[in-house]
């Protein structure tokens, strides 16, 4: 552990990957939060899935694959979310097609980009100590624009989460709400495949909010203690990474389940008693 | 005798309604006038809620004409009051009581950024009508069933509507709770005109000044003039009928 403490103040690439681990924790919180209440997390997973087909052309046309994954998350989010409001009953099917073909699409780019061939392993996987101090501030960018929307539209947002229906008696617009926050979803994918890469993301998006929403009265509490939640385990996921050369997104989801396991356990030590 | 000028809350006449090939109502009318406590029962299925989700203007009837507070279900909506099953939520959801109540400001308040000081007076009104003003802060999945069924109602009194419509809103509420959520709609009755579904037919023969038996058709009654033999054909199956208390002879308001 000192280890790491040492390295930290020395090596630029642990402090943006440690500045990278706390941004991505408040949109995981916050983001984290709405999927776990509203039980969306196969919709979560569909869209961080689509997320290597977007990284996968942008980089066989040599543009940014962040970009590449942030056209690409939007875009499933909004046809998840538009199968999902006008023929709900072929959600689960779509989901499972845009899962598969995102990757598919992502892995034949790959293969065909000439040059040299990217480690697919880091997409998948996430190389968090590969983050630059320019995608640490494009992270910051997409971080603020997720806390502005979620707070202007929180009250709709907690409206929708809790009681569609109502809301639509209120005339809210539920539909263009619902749109909005699986975007929301989407720029929070992006930012956590830099930690965690696409096949983890899911873990990290919804145990640090799972476990938060057993000791939550609130929609805001969960979210806060979901963000603090989130930062332990991905710092203590890098901290105890780093000196044993072990994979970062993996240690750090599996901080993510160990909490998840013991809460959960906790949860049900105190209800027999 | 009501006022020939008395312009009713709800006018339905000649609804037909169907699911596929199901046919759920059948050229069913209704008028319900201001004032008016009406229990609207009738077995399962028989098209309770179809009807309630039409007066909410959340289904389009395939025929017939609705007008409620004189125009379409949608228009009406702000002054309308809407209480739901508790059991189509999630018990595990965090949210706090007031945070539940002031949802019913949604279509009020501002559309972006926080809740005004307005909403959250309204609220607390609201709270206090319905004696849950000390559970404000409390999360709505630790309360009981009699108290989440207050939250509901509270919910739908925030914005002083002129129409109630609740949905069974003692199923799976205990009997003691149950007594505290009708003493409370009989409170209410004075302040607004209520629809209540339920199949505690002993409560709407001593709270409700009128019983509309649904099962495809509507026939209203009375509730004084509602026999055991009228229910036993609404459920199809034998029914004993127990005479409660009635709060309506209490008021010298029931015929019976």
């Amino acid at each position: 552990m000192t280890e790491f403490f040492q390295a930290l103040a020395s090596h630029a690439f642990l402090q943006n990957a440690v500045v990278c681990s706390l941004l991505a924790s408040i949109a995981c919180g916050v983001i984290g939060t709405y999927v776990v209440v509203k039980r969306i997390t196969f919709i979560s997973g569909g869209i961080s899935h689509t997320v290597l087909g977007g990284m996968g052309i942008a980089y066989f046309l040599g543009g940014s694959p962040m970009v590449g994954a942030v056209i690409a998350a939007l875009v499933a989010a909004v046809i998840i979310g538009l199968v999902t409001l006008r023929a709900k009953q072929h959600e689960d099917t779509l989901i499972g097609a845009l899962w598969a073909v995102g990757m598919a699409i992502g892995l034949l780019f790959i293969a065909k980009t000439p040059g040299y061939s990217v480690n697919l392993q880091s997409y998948l996987f996430g190389n968090i100590l590969m983050v630059s101090r320019r995608e640490v501030y494009f992270l910051l960018g997409l971080d603020l624009v997720i806390i502005a929307v979620a707070i202007t539209f929180y009250k709709g947002f907690l409206g929708v989460c809790f009681d569609e229906q109502f809301c639509r008696l209120q005339g809210v617009k539920v539909d263009a709400l619902y749109l909005l926050l699986l975007c929301l979803i989407a720029l929070t994918v992006v930012i956590l495949v830099q930690v965690v890469g696409i096949v983890l993301v899911i873990a990290l998006l919804t145990l640090p909010a799972a476990v938060a929403g057993q000791w939550s009265g609130s929609l805001k509490q969960m979210m806060r203690t979901a963000c603090a939640l989130c930062a332990v385990v991905s710092l203590a996921g890098l901290a105890v990474s780093y000196p044993y050369n072990l994979p970062a997104g993996a240690t750090i989801v599996l901080f993510a389940g160990a909490g998840y396991l013991v809460s959960t356990l906790l949860q049900l030590l105190l209800r027999r008693t | 005798m009501r006022a020939a000028s008395q312009a009713p809350v709800v006018s339905v006449e000649d609804l037909v309604f169907s699911r596929g090939t199901v046919s759920i109502l059948e050229r069913a009318s209704l008028e319900v006038f201001p004032g008016d406590f009406i229990g609207l029962i009738g077995a399962n299925g028989s098209g309770k809620t179809t009807l309630l989700e039409i007066l909410l203007g959340l289904l389009q009837p395939q025929s017939g004409r609705v007008t409620v507070l004189g125009t379409t279900p949608q228009l009406a909506r702000p002054q309308v009051g809407y209480v739901p099953q508790w059991l189509r939520f999630d018990p595990d959801f965090p949210i706090t009581v007031e945070e539940v109540i002031m949802m019913g400001r949604l279509g009020k308040a501002p559309k972006l950024g926080p809740f005004r000081k307005e909403d959250h007076l309204r609220a607390e009104e609201a709270m206090r009508k319905v004696d849950v003003l000390d559970l404000r802060r409390r999360p709505v999945g630790r309360l009981s069933g009699g108290q989440r069924q207050r939250v509901l109602i509270a919910r739908a009194l925030v914005n002083d509507p002129e129409l109630l419509l609740l949905d069974e809103p003692t199923a799976n509420v205990d009997s003691r709770m149950e007594t505290g959520i009708y003493e409370l709609l009989h409170s209410l009755r004075t302040e607004t005109t209520i629809i209540l579904v339920s199949h505690d037919v002993g409560f709407i023969t001593s709270h409700a000044n009128r019983v509309a038996c649904l099962n495809k058709r509507i026939a209203c009654h009375p509730t004084a003039d509602l026999t055991g033999e009228m229910i036993q054909d609404l459920y199809s199956g034998p029914v004993e009928m127990i005479k409660h208390e009635c709060r309506l002879c209490e008021e010298e308001k029931c015929s019976d």
